[in-house]
Order: structure tokens, then C-alpha cells, then sequence
């Protein structure tokens, strides 16, 4: 037997086999999206060609992907890669309820522009002088400024300002557990754990603010 | 000359003469630092400190002419030097040079680990910590409120909760009945109110949730669309007015523009 023999197996060491799993996992994820990309190109530009509109009516992309990364779990593995699916549709998602956003947000510039021509043909004619470029532009203001807030008040843009903030707290919200996932895999602390602990200052702060409170309360009565 | 010659040639005029404010304008803003702008520089002293909430007290001006102490108190919102911009800008030099005993909450900028603070804890500990500091200072029982903007929706709580330790309570710009607007006011009153309302409850948990605090770029963008044109143009177009306001003088001309600090705000 050689001395190489006799010597004792090393010990595998745990921050390479992470390091090697993390990077079977990013490759494996990196996959994913390209596949994705692949083969949901071509029904992404039939959609936008079918719908000026594009995916701004719509979100049957990113139920989709959901409806794929939320199937059957097993235990916890590849659990990173479900994790960035669902922030790959929540992404989606967000992008389609800008799309909506942006086309109510952008009617009252058209009524606005409108207005302005009619208003600017009426003064320019007769024996009324052309109002300089300063006064034009304050006429501008005035009238889009009451389209704006006009439409800023609809039921339309405040749903669709209501359902593009959600689309962006859902993807920050999955983004989050993303960086939760990884910081547990390195075992560092989450933002969950910071928020427990933040909780329980300001909680223990609470009481013995109370308890101060208390007993100079009561020491005021003792000395009355 | 013919109108569209005329027109033509005012046209030109016009722009020359901007073009020339917007370059003076352009070459102020280039030549304006962080350290140029002084804001909040009104002498104070630090009183008490409470996690991140301090207790300020202003160095008297003049004679005093009331001794009863004022503590100022503003919104979550903004920050304390909104009350005191500059020397000739200064609600705050403007109350000492009247002879006012004034006294400052300064809320900190919350982050994070301020998410689980509620109404309670800024009305019923923080200001009434303050509160008892002054009266312990003073020898006064009882004080006078100024509150500013959300400041005056705290200053309002405490003073109902606590009505045996306010004097007087003075608010200015604070919102107190939040469903006005369905009152039939005009269109441009109330936006946050419908805005904030057309949100659901969960909403408003999830963004604490997944931000810990309202963001402040956030809250900024919600203020702009209060007078959307405005916020569209007062770091532009409305420049050259600052330009034209400044009747040559650097100095003053500085002094007029506002800090990177606001912007947005």
C-alpha cells in the first residue's frame, strides 16, 4: 500500500460543493430562459401584430409561466429556478400593465393638443395679435394641465395605475425571495430575519417606555 | 410687412432673448454646488434624542414677547428645513424674530427598520416625550402646537388626547377631513385622497410589506401629479423666470435656486 493510500479521505469542502450547485443552478435557469426567449419570440411578435395594443389587454403569458413554475415540487429542488420563473412572469406581467398605463396616460395629450390648435386658430385670427412663444406655452400648460388632472381622475387611469403598482410590488416581492433563497443558501442573514428583529426592538422599546412611564407615574403618587 | 412676416420676425426676437436666459440660466445651475445652497441654518441646539427623532431648540432672536414654548412639528413627509429655507425664506427666523420660545421635532429620515412604528408611537410617545422635555426645560405645564402639514395631523391627535398639556393648537396646510373631495370641490382638489382610495387595503400593506416605508421617489411622483404641468416645468421653462427675477445679482440669483436636496419634493 502506497503512503498516498494511508492517508484519510479529505473532507469535501462545503463552500465548493455550494459553489458548484449554484453554478448547475444558474446554468440550468439560464437554459430555461433561453428556451423561453426561443420559442416564446415568435408568439410574442404574432401577438403584437394581431394587437396594436400588444400585451397591454392581456396576461395569458405570464399566467402561463406561472401556471408552469407553480407545477408539481419536488421538495426543494430546484426551488432557485421556480423562484426566477416567477419573477420572470411577474416581469412580464409588470411590462404589460405599463403598457396599459402608458396608453391611458397618454389620451389626455391628444385632447389637449386638440384643444390648443382651436384655441391658437381663434386667437391668431382678426385683429387679435399672435401671442408670443411665452404666452403660447402658458396656454399649453393651462389646457393640458386640465386634461391631465381631468383624466387623472377617471376610473381607467386609476386602474391602470392601481393594477401596475401591483404588477410592481408582485415582481420586487419575487425578486425578494430570490435574494432571500440565495442568501439562505450562503447562510447569511435575510431581510425577514432583519425585519423580525426590527419588530421586536420596536416592541421591547414599547414596553419599557410603558414600564418607565408607569413608575414615574407612580412615584408622582407616592410623593402626593 | 405682412402678418406671417411679422409674426416671423417677433418669433425670432423672442427666441433670442430666451435663448440668451436660458444660457444665463443653463451657466447658474453649472456653477451652483451643494455647498453654495444653505438651508435650515437658523442656530439651534440639540435637546433630546429618541431612536432616530431629535428635540431641537432655536436660539432666541429678539426680545421675547410670549413665553409659553411653541414646538414645531411637520410631516413624515419633506424634511425640517422646509419651515426654514434660507435667511429671507424662513418661517422659522420669521416666529424668533417675533419674540417666540420655539422648539423643533426633527423626524430623522425612516428607513427600514422604522416599518413596524405606527401613529401611535409618533403622536403618543415621541411627541409626548417631547412635550414633557420642554415643559421639564421651561417650568411650563403646558405648551403651544404648531403642526405642518402631516405635523398638524399628529399635533391634532395629541392635542385631543392630551388636551391638559396644549395651550394653543396651530396648524397650516394639514389635511384633517379626507374625504372632502366628494364634496363637490373643484377638479383639482383632493387628488390624493381619490388617488389613496382607489388603492385596496392589501395594497397599501403590500408596499409596506416589500419596501419596509413608503419610498420617498415614490411619494414624489404621487405629489407631482398634483399639478402635473407644473412639475413638468418648474426645472425648465420656469427657470428663465428665476433668471429674469434675479436683476443680475449671483448672490441672490444662488440663493433662489432650489436645492438638489428638493427637487422632486
Amino acid at each position: 500500500m502506497s503512503e498516498k493510500d494511508k492517508l484519510p479521505a479529505a473532507e469535501p469542502d462545503p463552500a465548493l460543493e455550494w459553489a458548484k450547485l449554484w453554478k448547475a443552478m444558474a446554468e440550468s435557469s439560464n437554459r430555461m430562459v433561453e428556451a423561453w426567449s426561443g420559442s416564446m419570440a415568435p408568439f410574442m411578435l404574432a401577438r403584437l401584430s394581431e394587437k396594436p395594443a400588444g400585451f397591454g389587454d392581456g396576461n395569458e403569458l405570464s399566467a402561463a409561466i406561472e401556471r408552469m413554475a407553480q407545477g408539481p415540487r419536488l421538495a426543494d429542488v430546484w426551488d432557485i429556478d421556480r423562484k426566477m420563473a416567477l419573477a420572470f412572469g411577474a416581469w412580464i406581467e409588470m411590462r404589460q400593465r405599463l403598457a396599459s398605463y402608458n396608453a391611458v396616460a397618454a389620451a389626455p395629450w391628444a385632447e389637449a393638443s386638440k384643444r390648443f390648435l382651436e384655441t391658437m386658430s381663434a386667437i391668431g385670427t382678426g385683429e387679435t395679435p399672435a401671442p408670443d412663444w411665452r404666452e403660447a406655452f402658458a396656454k399649453w400648460s393651462e389646457i393640458s394641465n386640465e386634461e391631465l388632472i381631468r383624466n387623472q381622475r377617471t376610473d381607467g387611469f386609476l386602474r391602470a395605475q392601481k393594477e401596475l403598482l401591483q404588477a410592481g410590488l408582485q415582481l420586487r416581492s419575487r425578486q425578494d425571495d430570490i435574494a432571500e433563497a440565495a442568501s439562505a443558501m450562503f447562510g447569511l442573514p435575510t431581510r425577514k430575519d432583519f425585519d423580525d428583529v426590527t419588530r421586536q426592538l420596536t416592541e421591547l422599546r414599547r414596553e419599557v417606555r410603558a414600564l418607565s412611564r408607569q413608575a414615574r407615574g407612580q412615584k408622582i403618587e407616592g410623593a402626593l | 410687412m405682412s402678418d406671417q412676416e411679422n409674426q416671423a420676425s417677433r418669433f425670432a426676437r423672442d427666441m433670442a432673448a430666451n435663448a440668451e436666459k436660458m444660457f444665463k440660466a443653463t451657466q447658474l445651475i453649472a456653477n451652483t454646488r451643494d455647498e453654495d445652497v444653505n438651508i435650515g441654518t437658523t442656530p439651534k441646539h440639540l435637546v433630546m434624542r429618541r431612536d432616530k427623532v431629535e428635540l431641537f431648540h432655536y436660539e432666541p432672536m429678539a426680545e421675547a414677547t410670549a413665553t409659553t414654548p411653541v414646538l414645531l412639528a411637520y410631516g413624515l413627509i419633506g424634511r425640517y428645513t422646509m419651515a426654514d429655507l434660507q435667511p429671507d425664506r424662513s418661517l422659522v427666523r420669521s416666529l424668533l424674530s417675533k419674540g417666540l420660545d420655539l422648539w423643533l421635532i426633527d423626524w430623522g429620515q425612516p428607513g427600514r427598520a422604522e416599518r413596524w412604528l405606527t401613529i401611535d408611537d409618533y403622536v403618543d410617545d415621541y411627541i409626548d416625550a417631547a412635550v414633557d422635555r420642554i415643559c421639564r426645560e421651561t417650568g411650563y405645564d403646558r405648551i403651544n402646537l404648531l403642526g405642518i402639514c402631516e405635523g398638524g395631523v399628529f399635533t391634532t391627535c395629541y392635542a385631543a388626547l392630551h388636551p391638559e398639556k396644549v395651550k394653543n393648537l396651530v396648524l397650516t396646510i394639514t389635511p384633517i377631513d379626507f374625504h372632502a373631495d366628494t364634496k363637490g370641490t373643484a377638479a383639482h382638489h383632493g387628488f390624493l385622497n381619490i388617488w389613496t382610495r382607489s388603492l385596496d387595503p392589501e395594497d397599501i400593506d403590500k408596499l409596506v410589506d416589500t419596501y419596509g416605508v413608503l419610498p420617498g421617489e415614490f411619494m414624489s411622483s404621487v405629489f407631482s401629479m398634483m399639478t402635473p404641468m407644473r412639475s413638468l416645468t418648474k426645472y425648465n421653462v420656469d427657470l428663465i423666470d428665476v433668471v429674469m427675477q434675479s436683476v443680475g445679482s449671483w448672490g441672490y440669483c444662488k440663493q433662489r435656486v432650489p436645492s438638489p436636496r428638493w427637487s422632486g419634493a
